[in-house]
Formats: structure tokens, sequence, C-alpha cells
């Protein structure tokens, strides 16, 4: 996994106690974090709070991240994911439209609720994607997260492995069956969709 | 490639970033105490190396300044899960009134609700954790709000949300302290209407028969017993006696039966059966879950539940590998033997040999009282009018 500084080791052991450095982090793993999870979601609401809700577990648990193990930013993929995981299961049975009625405005400006309308606007245009997104969504979510992280985040096997904390191995055969599980749950329109785009 | 990959592969979204969001969401993580900690650590022992080095009279000056930055700020903008801090009931068969209040952990202030649910009454006071002074102070009957004249703290967004509050605390002049992070949630919920008034006579504590046909003589402290239930802390906001004590006759326990598999979730499950100690019989099952960051209790798989450790400042006591098996939440609940009335009902969770303290709801001394209806009274106590809200 390429890693975004060249001393990241360093810089994470000071961004526990210094928030600039922090900052810069934050920064640099912002816009994956939140591309990673709208993709996920298909919801700028959920996406939104998602993230922050993964930079907050990241900066409150980053004094217990241990370097040895994985690469920072694939520990913040780890609590997207969960996060995602968590959002999922807690909607199973709830009406997904009302996440975004309570998308925590009541403290953000207009220029943020705008900005969150033309967001919203841009992905309802993107219906190739939300309608991928829609069968996708039906996968468990062990094949969702690995389409997403391949395709749309375009992470290698080994980051896919690092980041799900699986074999390379089991990742390739996860990817392989969700492929295939995906053809089966996919609209036929799509493919004419897709042709005439 | 076929088809589908060739999808897969056009069918990303574009790059576009919330950047308002992104920025605020930068100031509130670097505004966290995690790092005011250190900071303040930093400056105090800056102020003190200063004291020795220059004049003592210099601490007249500076101390003030260290305290411009708030110990007590709250990290994240929602505090979904405070704990309610206080409670009383009154039943005169007529009203029923309950106080209880939500604090946020680490704001230094708590809320106190008077609810009157059969007329819709609500008084909300929100004060000082130490000194008790009121900082604010609200009525809420027929859909109108009224507000003390000489409120200490700003309202956001009030009345946009119906059953939300959001409050800022002020300093000085008007001027919010540290916007966007100071902010403590309140909910109110309303019961709903069969709710209100169910059996009013369960306010003595059913002491369970003996083999003999005895019950057991009544001691004259508080008798303490367990209830294990299910996860939700959300629930603590409309609980009142009546349900504490319909829970209590059943007075469950949990029997860890075993580790289990999800295939939908791909994740492994700790099966719990809740058991009946009266009748012996296994009723429910519970399957918790854990990640690193949560807890998710489903019961029968019918109703999940989520909560979340850091909300509840367990992330630096637990150990994430731990044998979760032993979970269970407490409930326990004390009542005066000489009264036979409820003293107080304590929330916990308990699992790796750890008990956690949730919540605890407090039962005032004016037990069972009756209504004063002049608590909600506008007029009396020289409220003005704030505006509209629909409960």
């Amino acid at each position: 996994m390429q890693l975004p500084f060249e001393n990241e080791k360093e810089i994470i052991e000071k961004a526990k106690s210094d928030p600039e450095i922090f900052g810069k982090l934050f920064e640099k793993y912002y816009d994956q974090i939140y591309r990673f999870i709208l993709h996920r979601t298909a919801n700028v609401a959920a996406a939104e709070e998602l993230t922050s809700n993964t930079f907050f577990k990241a900066l409150n648990n980053l004094w217990n991240f241990k370097w040895s193990e994985v690469p920072f930013s694939a520990w913040l993929y780890r609590i997207a994911t969960n996060e995602a995981n968590i959002y999922f299961r807690k909607n199973k049975r709830i009406d997904l439209k009302d996440f975004s009625e309570d998308a925590g405005f009541e403290n953000g400006s207009l220029a943020s609720y705008d900005e969150h309308k033309i967001l919203e606007a841009e992905l309802s245009e993107k219906r190739i994607f939300l309608n991928l997104q829609k069968a996708i969504e039906t996968l468990k979510p062990k094949y969702q997260e690995v389409i997403v992280l391949k395709y749309f985040e375009e992470k290698s096997i080994k980051e896919i492995s690092e980041i799900l904390n699986k074999s390379e191995g089991t990742i390739k055969s996860l990817i392989h069956r969700a492929v295939n599980m995906l053809k089966e749950k996919i609209d036929p329109s799509l493919y004419d969709e897709y042709k005439n785009e | 490639m076929n088809k589908i990959e060739d999808i897969l592969n056009s069918a990303k979204l574009p790059g576009s970033i919330p950047e308002a969001h992104k920025q605020k969401l930068k100031r509130e993580l670097l505004n966290s105490p995690r790092f005011k900690k250190k900071k303040q650590l930093i400056w105090r022992g800056a102020i003190a190396f200063g004291l020795v080095a220059a004049m003592a009279v210099f601490f007249f000056f500076l101390f003030p300044v260290s305290n411009v930055e708030p110990s007590e700020i709250l990290a994240k903008v929602k505090n979904n899960y405070g704990n309610i801090v206080q409670a009383g009931y009154s039943n005169n068969f007529d009203n029923q009134l309950l106080l209880f209040g939500k604090q946020g952990d680490t704001l230094n202030l708590r809320v106190e609700q008077i609810i009157d649910f059969t007329s819709d009454q609500y008084r909300l006071k929100v004060k000082d954790k130490d000194s008790k002074e009121t900082l604010d102070d609200y009525i809420i009957k027929e859909n109108n709000l009224y507000r003390t004249l000489n409120p200490q703290i700003q309202p956001v967004n009030t009345l946009s949300k119906p059953n939300f509050i959001a409050v800022q605390k002020l300093i000085e002049d008007g001027q919010v302290e540290n916007e966007n992070t100071d902010t403590l949630h309140l909910f109110i919920k309303k019961i709903h209407d069969s709710e209100r008034h169910k059996d009013k006579s369960f306010i003595v504590y059913n002491r369970p028969m003996r083999s003999n046909g005895e019950l057991p003589a009544i001691k004259n402290e508080p008798i303490s017993f367990e209830v294990n239930r299910e996860v939700d802390l959300d629930e603590y906001f409309i609980t009142n006696p009546v349900q504490l004590l319909n829970e209590m006759e059943s007075a469950d326990s949990l029997e860890f039966v075993g580790s289990y598999e999800d295939e939908y979730w791909s994740e492994k499950l700790q099966q719990l059966r809740i058991s009946n100690p009266f009748t012996k019989s296994k009723f429910q099952s519970l399957w918790v879950s854990l990640n690193k960051d949560s807890i998710t209790v489903d019961t029968n798989l019918a109703a999940v539940r989520v909560v979340l450790i850091d909300s509840l400042r367990l992330d630096s006591s637990i150990n994430f590998d731990a044998d979760f098996s032993d979970l269970r939440e407490l409930k326990t609940v004390s009542i005066d033997g000489n009264s036979g009335q409820i003293k107080n009902v304590k929330f916990a969770i308990v699992f790796n040999k750890k008990k956690i303290d949730l919540s605890e709801i407090r039962f005032v001394d004016h037990n069972r009282a009756p209504l004063d209806n002049s608590v909600f009274d506008h007029k009396k106590e020289k409220f003005i009018p704030a505006g509209h809200i629909r409960l």
C-alpha cells in the first residue's frame, strides 16, 4: 500500500498529541474514506455521518494503533468498513430515506446544506452506479466490501487483504464469487444502459 | 474482461467531496478534548514555569487565561447516550409525574425534566452540574414553548425539530462558547397513549413467595436485585416506573449458550438465552456480536440494537479480544424495605469481569406526591413565549 508520507510512522506518533499533525493525516485520508463510504452506502448524508464517525474513532483509538500490524490507511478503511456494516445492520429493517433527515445540519451552515444538496443531485444522476449499488447491497457484507474496494476504490488484492484482514487467496476467491453473484442480481437492462451511455 | 466487470469499472463516482463537511469535521476533530488536555497540560506547565521563573503575582493574571479553554468541552457534537441522573415519580391516579435529566459526561451541565404525561406539560431545566445554578429553563405546554427571561445558554435550532433541543453554553454577552463542539442534545420523547395508564398499582415490589408459602421478611435496608435486559440506551429516556416494575416481575437472567457463525453477516455471534428464574423456562435468545468499535445485541434477530463502546467511554479499558460470553446488562433496583418504594434503579453492563455503570434513575423523596400544577405555570415564573413545539 502506498504510503502518503515517507515517515508516516513518526507522523502518526506525533499525531497522537499534536492536532496540527493529525490535521495533515485527516487532509490526506478524508477524501478516500468519504468516497469509500459513499460507494458503499450511495447516500451522501450517511457517507458524511459515517466518515465523521470513522475519524472520531480513529482519533479516539489512535493511541492503540500498532504500526507493525497494518498500514494506517488500511486501519482507517477497517474502521470505515465497520461503520458501514453497522449502518447496514442498523438500517436493515428501517427505511433508509429517514437517515438524511437527521444528517446533523443542526450545527451546520447553510453552505454545507447547499453543498449536501448539490452532491445528492450529482449522485442521483449516476444511474448506472445507483442501479449497480442496489444489486450490490443485496449481497452479504463480505462480498459488498470486496466489490467496492476492488472496483470502485481500485485497491490491489494485497491492499484489500490488509484492510479486511484476510489472506490474498481468500480475497481473490471472494471477488470471484461476488462478481458471479452480482451477475445474477443485476437488472439485465443495465447492460443496455451501459451500452448506450 | 467480462461485461459485468466493465460496468463495475466504469461506474465509480466522480471525486466530488463535501468541502464544508470536511472543514467542519476537521475543526471538530482538532478541537477534541484529547488534544485540549495535552494542550492544557503544556499550557499549565508553561504557567507553572513562568511562575517559578518570574513573579508569583502573575498567577492571578495567568490562571484565568488557562481556564478559557474549558476541559469539559464535548468532543462529539452528538451525545446521544448521556446518562439519566435523576428521576421522580408521582401517582395520584390522575397524574403521572416523572422527573428525569440527561447528563453529558463531558459537559458540565445536567438536565432535569418534569413531565406531566396526562396534560402534555413539560418543564425542562438545564443546570450547572457543580453549582446547581439553573442556566436555562423551559415550560412546554399546549404546543407552546416558554423560556425563562434570563437564559445562560443558547439553544441551537431549537424549534425546527419536534423532539429535539440542542443547547450551547454562553460565556458572556450572549456569545456562544466554542461553536460547533459544546453542544448538548436533549430529547423529549412522548410516551404513547397506551403506555400512560397502565396498571398503577405496581409500586411495591412483589416479593416472590418461598416454597413453604411464606413471604420473606422485608428488610430494613434496600433490597437490590438484578434484572438482565436488552441493551437499549434510548429506552432509558422513555422509562417510567410502571415499565420498570413490569420488567421487575420477570427478573430475567441470561445464560450463555454458545457461539454461532452468522452466515449472512459472516461473523461470529454469541448466543445468550434469557431464562426466567421463577418458571425456569427459557424464552428468548439474544445474539451478541462485537467488533472493535461496537457491541450489537440482537434479540431474536428481530430488532437490532447498537451500543457504541466509545460513547460509553470504554475504549481505554476494554480488551477487545476478551471473551464476551459473560456480557450482561444489569439493572439493579433498590427498594426501601420500610416503605416499599423504589429508591433507585441502576443500569450497567458487565462483561470480561468488569462492571461499567451506564446510568441511574433515582426516585426522589416525594415519591407519589400529588402533582403541583404550578410547576407548569409560565405566568407565575415570568417566562416569555419562545415559539411552538410539536410534541
